[in-house]
């Protein structure tokens, strides 16, 4: 859903700042042919948004509300929900901090000093998102909202992406904050998106142990997964270079 | 002798031969895997495809056809040994692929009438060919009919191997884990879109004057090379360890 051409350029005059692509290409590192042809086509990427607001210092939720299809994100709260910032944990950091529960003598949290949580995005990063909002049909929802089919989310998932409309849709179905979904997707950074700087080792140091335990059994069943399709893709890549090389 | 059909020739038969021979010839995982192993048919059809090109180069053919008991049957034979490295190629890449469908239609009894009818009609079409003096590839007689029909059944045979194994190369060139095997895969597709290519513009072909005609010609060499070059990666993902290296495990985030 990337804005409208008019709308870019009358949100540009009122920052007082010029339109041409040459001018915004120099503002923000962007191609000019690539500006210049969003705008000949009428549809500008929210990235681009995000670039003028970013180079110019201007909050991009406050940027990016600005058009039509984001005038919702500050509807609801900007910051990111418990489950949204647990979503966002490696499942090798979380069993970590299961284990760390488990003994103090045999895994005492100092083992840990010094090293950061794994960053996000991670893979299946997206979906654990999506799983921890959906209220059940989120899919379904997602796919009615955007028009796009269910086939094509989920290969979206499978590649751990997830286009701004879509994230705008599923924010919208898992009643969360929409900045998160930005985030998530790294449209936005976590910083504009309103995380806190340790949101994510805060949370893991809050979670209660059943909550903690249920997001390892639901990452477990991801990785399962993961697994499965890793080893028949390594027996497929097998069978080709023995039977051709 | 027109340089245009000498040099095309001699630059695929060292592609062929270099690749062949590094096939069969590599320590350890070659000589064993090539000729004994799954791959067996590869290596057959190189070596039958690397003795077709041999045979076209003048200073072989020309003293292997003075033993011939009709001229020109070395180009003939040429033919036959690369109808054969088709044959093989095409049941093998069926298998490969997974599409019985494309293995019954190649080496099944389908193709077996098909391989049949064309090693006839190559015969029939060189004995209606008034063709006194040696000449590789016929080339020095293309404008007879007898010579055109004898070109397009090689090109219709390839064309009839090929046609069933695009779709599961193509597949292959979008699915396969490695990269390095999408690339082969993509190659092996493409090179059989080529030769199909050729096959059914034959007719425009034969409107052709002069030096154009060698144009055509190269249009087969390249989708020779583009398979040959598919199976040598395949061949180097395998003798690199590609899967080990690349599919490592799907726990490992570094």
């Amino acid at each position: 859903m990337p804005v409208s051409a008019d709308e870019f350029r009358e949100w540009l005059e009122g920052g007082s700042l010029s339109a041409s692509p040459t001018a915004l290409s120099a503002l923000t590192g962007i191609n000019r042919g690539t500006l210049n042809n969003q705008i000949r086509r009428g549809n500008v990427a929210e990235s681009t948004v995000i670039s003028v607001a970013r180079a110019t210092g201007m909050n991009v939720i406050d940027a990016l509300s600005s058009f039509s299809p984001y005038q919702v994100i500050k509807s609801r709260p900007i910051e990111p929900s418990r489950a949204e910032i647990l979503s966002q944990v490696h499942h090798a950091d979380l069993m970590a901090e299961l284990q760390f529960r488990t003994s103090k003598k045999h895994y005492p949290r100092e083992l840990r000093k010094g090293i950061a949580l794994i960053d996000f995005p991670h893979e299946g990063s997206v979906r654990a998102w999506i799983d921890a909002i959906d209220p059940g049909d989120i899919r379904h929802q997602m796919s009615q909202e955007t028009g796009m089919a269910l086939t094509y989310i989920a290969t979206q998932l499978t590649e751990n992406k997830l286009n701004p409309p879509l994230a705008l849709a599923a924010s919208r179905a898992g009643g969360g904050s929409f900045a998160t979904g930005m985030v998530v997707t790294e449209l936005i950074s976590p910083a504009e998106g309103g995380w806190q700087v340790r949101s994510r080792e805060d949370e893991l140091l809050e979670v209660s142990d059943d909550v903690l335990v249920d997001t390892i059994s639901a990452r477990i069943h991801l990785l399962q997964r993961r697994v499965k399709q890793r080893r028949e893709a390594h027996e497929y890549a097998r069978k080709m270079t023995e039977l051709l090389g | 002798m027109n340089p245009l059909s000498v040099v095309p020739v001699s630059l695929m038969l060292i592609l062929l031969g270099s690749l062949t021979f590094k096939r069969i010839n590599t320590p350890v995982t070659g000589y064993e895997h090539a000729l004994r192993g799954k791959a067996s048919s590869i290596a057959l059809s190189g070596i039958f495809l690397t003795l077709a090109y041999v045979l076209l180069l003048p200073p072989v053919y020309i003293p292997v056809d003075s033993v011939m008991p009709v001229t020109n049957t070395t180009d003939l034979i040429s033919k036959y040994f690369a109808l054969i490295a088709v044959a093989f190629l095409g049941g093998h890449l069926s298998v490969a692929y997974a599409s019985p469908f494309a293995r019954r239609w190649t080496v099944g009894a389908p193709g077996a009438v098909m391989l049949g009818v064309v090693a006839t009609g190559l015969l029939g079409t060189l004995l209606a060919t008034n063709a006194p003096r040696p000449s590789p590839q016929l080339l020095d007689y293309a404008a007879q009919p007898s010579v055109r029909l004898n070109t397009w059944l090689v090109l219709a045979y390839v064309a009839y191997i090929v046609f069933p194994l695009i779709g599961p190369a193509y597949r292959d060139a979008r699915k396969n884990p490695l990269r390095v095997g999408r690339l082969a895969s993509g190659l092996i597709a493409g090179g059989f879109a080529l030769s199909l290519a050729r096959a059914f513009t034959y007719p425009i072909e034969l409107g052709a004057t002069g030096d154009v005609t060698y144009l055509f010609m190269i249009v087969s060499y390249i989708s020779t090379a583009f398979v040959v070059i598919g199976l040598a990666l395949f061949a180097y993902a395998r003798r690199s360890r590609k899967t080990e290296t690349e599919l490592g495990s799907a726990l490992s985030i570094d």
